[in-house]
């Protein structure tokens, strides 16, 4: 009896030991801090993380380009969540493109990797890739300094009142965090990007890993010109305090002293080579984009963005005069007549399109009453790329995302000189910076480049700063400029109606009855208003999200939501 | 060895413990057999107080119901445990009907201690059939059973379509889309080239679906061995219409199913007991590639396009696809699945170191997978548009335009749609032994348990340490307790053990001797149990680690993505599985030699450390992820009545019998944050509360200035930019004068049916009989927020059935179930609320079994049965149009009538 007594006692106590053993799983794929941070190549992962909550315009908001929620553009599905910020049922209990914990989470991204980044890997100093590896490790904190300001400023432009995070939180301090003011986080993030522009290297082609694609001088440069810019803005300048122009016009001079970039006439869309590219987001071989915006009626389109007639009449004749659709109603869809950007960023009545060419026409393949084609007559050409091809086996390509391009800096520069000083050829020292370029001569440069006549030398100067105006909406067109230029011009409520075209046109029939070749001719034009947004002025920023307002009670919702 | 059977049958987890129980948790295979369905869940309709058993799915192979052991404890989910012959975590749906002894619901802390970690939602268990002790019993037989559609929504003709869509586009103020010339053509069925008329539905499905079905089983024993076999075949050929025609596959919904089973017992000493089964089952399945949801049959209007061009070309248009063409010419995938279960159990009598004592071991080893091959095509159609009047506008021919490509037929080569390995061990050493009154019965249990399924972090790991010891006085004063040290791999290390206790007390009265004289109370006893139960399934590995995993990618030069590293949430702290504390009351009652029996069962649950996201009392300015939290906090409370009547008179015997089952939960916690409005507030709500703004009519013409803008006063919408007369007028809450968010509250009604209850009557005289089984469910709701059907033409690419034309909104009459047509995507409209929900209460009859047995005419024959078997064959409710479980666009439930014959000698 005691014998059966022991061993079923040393019996249990096997299968006891056995249990705690036979519990214990690890099937994770999880690393942990120490290990993401021992080795170069996680520590490059961990920066690489950063990078991607970079996010493009492509589809930045339900599906879509931004511009479909101001006059450049309509929304092709009128069903789509866009429509909230123009339908007035916008409002802080369903915020729309609420970017606040996307861009929150990129910035504890950074801190982690800023506060965990080592210097070095000395015990892999004998390994053959140990001085590139250092020399990009050396420069890893800066640009991640870089994206994380680029961060605040993604969501000081849409929330106004954020709040500065330099480090990384915990939960009860991020539910008690005070927002700064827009001054003292413009100020902030000037400071970041003067701190690694110190840093940054101009470029990193001629590096071993070639890595374009990373943070530059010339990036951080760039934030800090539109930054400033923004600030001395009408919306965030309401006492027009000059002194800001300044401080804007002179950041966009201290960028094109460095002479690194080029406006030359080169293709700007999906253009990672682009000579005027500041920074770029590069994407590989995908056809999402076109999938969306390509012209109803053609296989596999659909429609998308639609550019507006606001928009088209806005591109100038090519010798530089300015469009007006009463005058050249003629040239309305003469791409050769108007400024080439025009047949760049959309498609008209009759433009080529792969073996075909779009009709927008009532009735005709590519316009309505067929659902979801244009009410404007206008598809969307510029970023998409046009060998993308949906059937049987499909071909996708490239695309490129530009965050900063030479133009916009020739552009800050041109509307901040000419806030500063009123004279559209000033030239000269201004708060102890020599501008050796007058407002009048960076516009017309940027003109240059896409090849349309200058803007006389002789032109009332009083419409001059629609003039500039004019020029960033058409050179940034589709580059999400248009929504924020608008509002820190205190704008917003001009650009409420948007119209579009309405063409009847003739079918003609050519050829024998085995190859008819079927075409349309444009037989009239109607100027008709598609839409009325809704405007209040507390539009100008976004809400903060409600549930934010609740967790956080320090936190005080913008004015008017 | 008799006493060696009963332990074996009580394997594991003690069905011993209860054997004292009033059998209405229990139901024999005998009693299934009545609705013998495919999966054996769909057989369960009412039968065991307290399991309320829903169709919600309407595969004709994929349908286990779903189930609840005395309604909801968790807001996380339900999910019963179910034991096969002693395994935890099998499939009831790999059985089939005719295999299975008896099915037994635990409901109450003392029965479910016993399963640890995993047993507080409630617990099935199956015991499949045996051996007998002598001789030999065979039994064949054959079904056909005839499918049709349960009910299905009718669709708009094309008259009805153009008219509702005019309407809805002159109200959205947009110009009408047919001229009134064109909707007489309709209407006297002129240019039906353009305008034509086409039921989808009858192109798409046919009016059956067939299925076949023989079983065989052979139960025997003699000397020292007892076996049972048995063997299945089911042939399922659905409702899809021209599945044939390319050659090259079948589109048909298509199910071969073959299944073995044998059990066999084994003395191999005269103290030892050897078991072995084996459960086989291979399945081949076959869904159009297109798959079983038919939104297209639904979605494309009778008026939308001819189904073909003389040419055999598919016409479909850009706002509609072609229903049959989306069936029929895209392929089909075929699922393969092969599933094996294995048992072998030793019993060994231990009486040599004192009676009564006995040690089972116990292995078993399941195995499964599903392969799933897939060929697929896109085809080639004319897109159709109209041709219209320059002048007048007026549609006069269709244009169409050459779309997409055929492509040949596209071989996927298979991939693993799932697979499982399981292993299992039991050990029980039981002691049970009677010292004149006394009845002494106990046992040490162990338990391992490992489930692996595909991928990481999906292998469950259980080890259950447990005591449990019952007494009895006389067979009168019954006291028992549990003790379950349970073990997952779930829970932080250090901390993977908890121990669940229960314990137990019955008072059998109508044994006490100022009882005994009674003639008309046969049977009265009292029983009371507490304990505590554990649930750790929905929890996920290493809670209590930071999960640094792979992060967003980023391109730095060329196409070449990098791939980046991320901090991941931060991890929870004391990691709690749900723990759920039992307390349960019950009456049973016999009268007049229990040809009456009654049981009345109460219960309280109060369920603790149910996991909370954390988030909604953290900023998201934190930026990482925030940890699971284990403060959820719910109790459930209810009731079941059972009772059944029995009564032989010579030749005629007859039964009725109905339980109807209670419960009802509150959530106490649930981790909020700030709730701006009482009405919002989750805790103090059920689980699966409906949620949404509370509808007072109609805006009508009178609400609205001359400009058709508001007047003063009238409430306005934060939903949707212009309001309408015909929309739905909301209560304004909060009285701030616009409908939002803030206005939005729950309604006291969840979607889970708090009543449920089961009806079943027969009788038998001579060789006939029948048997119906009667099922209903009450107090809840059902979602109708079905597009087309429920939210017909908007975004231009819905139809509108003929159920929302009787009753909505319009200008002549402006009142109904619906509101305005309209052809946007109305926000404010179709927002949440009663409008898109209704009361989903139903009696169905959901079996009707009626035999004749020749059996007695035939020499050496047991039972020859010729036989109908029904299926719900009718529904009480306020659906109407589709079946109130499954208000689904889905392949549409079955209505099913079933002929066959039984053999048995």
């Amino acid at each position: 009896m005691k014998k059966y007594i022991k061993i079923s006692a040393l019996a249990v106590i096997a299968v006891l030991t056995a249990g705690c053993n036979f519990l214990t799983l690890d099937e994770s794929e999880y690393t942990t801090k120490e290990y993401q941070f021992a080795y170069f190549g996680n520590v490059k992962a961990v920066c690489t993380n950063v990078y991607s909550y970079l996010q493009s315009g492509f589809d930045a908001v339900e599906g879509t380009m931004r511009e479909c929620a101001t006059d450049d553009a309509m929304y092709a599905w009128e069903k789509g969540g866009i429509k909230r910020y123009y339908d007035g049922t916008w409002n802080s209990i369903e915020p729309i493109d609420d970017k606040w914990g996307h861009y929150y989470a990129g910035i504890a991204a950074a801190n982690y990797f800023l506060e965990n980044c080592p210097e070095d890997f000395p015990e892999s100093q004998y390994t053959n890739e140990y001085n590139n590896n250092k020399k990009q490790l050396d420069l890893f904190p800066y640009e991640v300094g870089f994206l994380r300001a680029y961060f605040h400023f993604e969501l000081l432009k849409r929330y106004g009142n954020i709040i500065i995070v330099d480090h990384s939180l915990t939960m009860d301090e991020a539910n008690a965090m005070k927002q700064s003011s827009y001054d003292e986080v413009i100020e902030w993030i000037v400071a970041e990007c003067d701190r690694v522009a110190e840093m940054l290297p101009v470029t990193h082609a001629n590096t071993y890993y070639a890595e374009v694609g990373r943070v530059t001088k010339g990036a951080a440069l760039a934030l800090k010109s539109r930054a400033l810019l923004y600030a001395a803005s009408p919306l965030n300048n309401p006492s027009g305090d000059k002194a800001r122009w300044e401080a804007a016009a002179a950041a966009s001079k201290e960028l094109m002293d460095l002479n690194i970039y080029q406006l030359v006439d080169e293709e700007v869309s999906n253009n990672p080579d682009a000579l005027g590219l500041i920074m770029g987001i590069r994407y590989s071989d995908d056809a999402t984009f076109e999938s969306a915006n390509y012209p109803m009626g053609y296989y596999g389109g659909n429609s998308g963005v639609n550019p507006s007639q606001n928009l088209a009449e806005a591109f100038d004749l090519i010798d530089g005069t300015q469009f007006d659709y009463a005058k050249h109603q003629d040239m309305m869809f003469d791409q050769s007549a108007r400024d080439p950007r025009f047949a760049k960023t959309m498609y008209c009545f009759g433009a080529p399109f792969r073996e075909t060419k779009i009709y927008s026409h009532v009735g005709g393949p590519n316009g309505q009453p067929t659902e979801g084609a244009t009410k404007t007559s206008y598809y969307l050409r510029k970023f998409i790329q046009e060998d993308t091809d949906f059937l049987s086996n499909g071909s996708a390509f490239p695309h490129c995302w530009p965050l900063f391009r030479y133009s916009e800096i020739y552009l800050n520069y041109a509307e901040a000189l000419y806030n500063a000083t009123g004279n559209k050829d000033f030239k000269g020292s201004l708060g102890g910076v020599n501008f050796t370029m007058s407002p009048l001569e960076a516009i017309n440069a940027v003109r240059a480049r896409a090849g349309v006549g200058s803007i006389p030398a002789d032109e009332d100067p009083a419409g001059f700063l629609e003039r500039i105006h004019k020029e960033r909406r058409v050179e940034l067109a589709f580059e999400d400029h248009r929504y924020w230029d608008l509002r820190r011009w205190n704008k917003a409520d001009e650009a409420v109606e948007i119209y579009g075209l309405q063409l009847e046109a003739d079918k003609v029939v050519e050829g024998d009855e085995e190859n008819q070749v079927v075409s349309y001719q444009l037989k009239s034009a109607q100027k008709v208003l598609l839409r009325t947004n809704y405007w209040n002025d507390r539009m100008n920023y976004y809400p903060i999200s409600r549930k934010e307002t609740f967790k956080n009670r320090n936190l005080v919702q913008n004015q008017g939501w | 060895m008799k006493k060696v059977l009963i332990i074996m049958t009580s394997l594991f987890l003690g069905t011993a413990l209860h054997a004292q129980d009033f059998e209405a948790n229990t139901i024999t295979g005998e009693q299934l057999e009545i609705s013998n369905t495919f999966d054996p869940s769909n057989s369960l309709y009412g039968l065991i107080p307290g399991l309320s058993v829903i169709q919600t799915g309407s595969s004709p192979w994929d349908n286990a119901a779903s189930m609840t052991v005395r309604g909801m404890g968790s807001f996380n989910g339900n999910n019963i445990l179910i034991v096969i012959d002693g395994v935890p975590g099998r499939d009831l749906s790999l059985l089939n009907v005719g295999e299975i002894e008896s099915i037994k619901v635990l409901k109450d802390a003392a029965s479910l201690a016993l399963y640890g970690n995993r047993g507080a939602d409630g617990a099935i268990v199956i015991t499949t059939r045996k051996g007998i002790d002598d001789g030999l019993k065979i039994a064949v037989d054959y079904n056909y059973e005839l499918q049709t559609p349960f009910r299905m929504p009718q669709m708009a003709n094309n008259y009805e379509y153009a008219t509702a869509l005019n309407e809805a586009l002159v109200n959205d103020g947009y110009a009408p889309r047919y001229s009134a010339a064109n909707i007489s053509a309709m209407k006297n069925g002129q240019m039906l080239d353009v305008f034509p008329n086409v039921n989808w539905q009858d192109e798409v499905l046919r009016k059956a679906a067939h299925k076949h079905e023989v079983n065989f089983s052979a139960r025997g024993g003699e000397n020292y061995v007892k076996y049972y076999v048995y063997a299945n075949y089911t042939g399922y050929w659905g409702l899809f219409n021209n599945t044939d025609l390319n050659s090259q596959y079948s589109s048909q919904m298509e199910m071969h199913n073959l299944k073995i089973r044998s059990n066999i017992e084994a003395d191999i000493t005269p103290t030892t007991l050897l078991k072995v089964g084996v459960m086989g089952k291979l399945t081949q399945n076959q869904t159009p590639y297109y798959g079983t949801y038919l939104n297209s049959m639904y979605a494309t209007p009778a008026l939308a396009f001819p189904v073909m061009a003389g040419d055999g070309t598919w016409y479909a248009s850009s706002m509609f696809a072609n229903p049959l063409a989306d069936a029929v010419a895209q392929g089909n995938n075929i699922n393969f699945n092969r599933y094996l279960y294995a048992d072998v159990a030793l019993t060994q009598d231990m009486s040599f170191i004192t009676d009564g004592l006995d040690l089972t071991v116990a292995a078993a080893y399941d195995n499964g997978a599903e392969v799933t091959d897939t060929r697929s095509k896109q085809y080639f159609v004319y897109r159709t548009d109209y041709q219209r009047d320059p002048v007048t506008n007026e549609i006069t021919g269709m244009t169409q335009t050459p779309w997409g490509e055929d492509t040949n037929l596209a071989f996927n080569g298979g991939w693993l749609g799932s697979q499982f390995m399981r292993f299992n061990v039991n050990a029980d050493l039981s002691y049970k032994r009677i010292f004149g009154d006394h009845n002494v019965d106990a046992a040490l249990l162990y338990n391992l348990s490992r489930t692996k399924t595909k991928g990481a972090n999906n292998t469950y790991l259980y080890m259950d340490f447990a005591f449990r010891g019952s007494y009895d006085y006389a067979g009168k004063y019954f006291a028992s307790v549990v003790a379950n040290y349970s073990g997952s791999a779930k829970l932080e290390k250090g901390r993977k053990f908890r121990l669940y206790p229960a314990v137990s007390l019955g008072w059998l009265i109508s044994k006490e001797d100022f009882m005994s004289g009674s003639d008309v109370v046969s049977h009265l006893k009292l029983r009371a149990s507490y304990g505590v139960v554990g649930y750790d399934g929905r929890l996920t590995y290493d809670m209590d680690k930071q999960f640094n995993q792979a992060g967003g990618s980023y391109i730095f030069q060329n196409k070449d993505w990098l791939g980046g590293l991320m901090q991941g949430a931060i991890p929870s702290t004391n990691i709690m599985p749900e723990t759920d504390y039992k307390a349960d009351l019950g009456v049973e009652f016999g009268m007049f030699d229990n040809s009456l029996m009654f049981q009345l069962e109460g219960f309280y649950n109060n369920r603790k450390n149910i996991a909370c996201d954390g988030s909604e009392t953290v900023s998201e300015v934190l930026g990482v992820g925030v940890p699971i939290i284990f403060t959820g906090e719910t109790v459930n409370y209810g009731a079941e009545l059972s009772a059944t009547w029995r009564k032989t008179i010579g030749d005629f015997s007859y039964n009725i019998g109905g339980n109807i089952s209670y419960s009802k939960n509150r959530i106490v916690e649930a981790a909020e944050g700030h709730v701006p409005y009482e009405w919002q507030r989750i805790a103090g709500t059920q689980i699966g509360e409906m949620y949404g703004y509370e509808p007072v009519g109609f805006y009508q013409q009178e609400d609205f200035n001359a400009d058709g803008t508001l007047k003063e006063g009238v409430v306005s919408s934060g939903l949707i930019s212009t309001l309408r007369p015909g929309d739905i007028k909301y209560n304004d809450l909060n009285e701030d004068g616009i409908i939002d968010e803030n206005d939005a509250k729950y309604h006291g009604v969840s979607y889970w049916p708090s009543l449920y209850y089961g009806i079943s009557l027969g009788m038998e005289y001579k060789n006939f009989g029948f048997q119906a089984m009667f099922q209903g469910a009450g107090d809840f709701m059902v979602y109708t927020n079905l597009d087309n059907v429920y939210k017909p033409l908007y975004n231009n690419d819905k139809n509108i059935s003929k159920h929302y034309l009787e009753s909505y909104w319009t200008a002549d009459s402006p009142q109904g179930r619906y509101p305005r047509l309209t052809t946007e995507s109305n926000a404010h409209n179709y927002a949440n609320s009663p409008v898109w929900w209704e009361k989903g209460d139903y009696l169905k009859l959901r079996n009707l079994y009626v035999w004749y047995d020749f059996g007695k005419y035939i020499n050496k024959i047991d039972s020859f049965r010729l036989f109908f078997k029904g299926h719900n064959l009718f529904s009480i409710d306020s659906i109407k149009i589709m079946d109130p479980e499954h208000v689904s666009l889905a392949y549409p439930t079955a209505r099913s009538f079933q002929l066959g014959l039984k053999l048995t000698f």
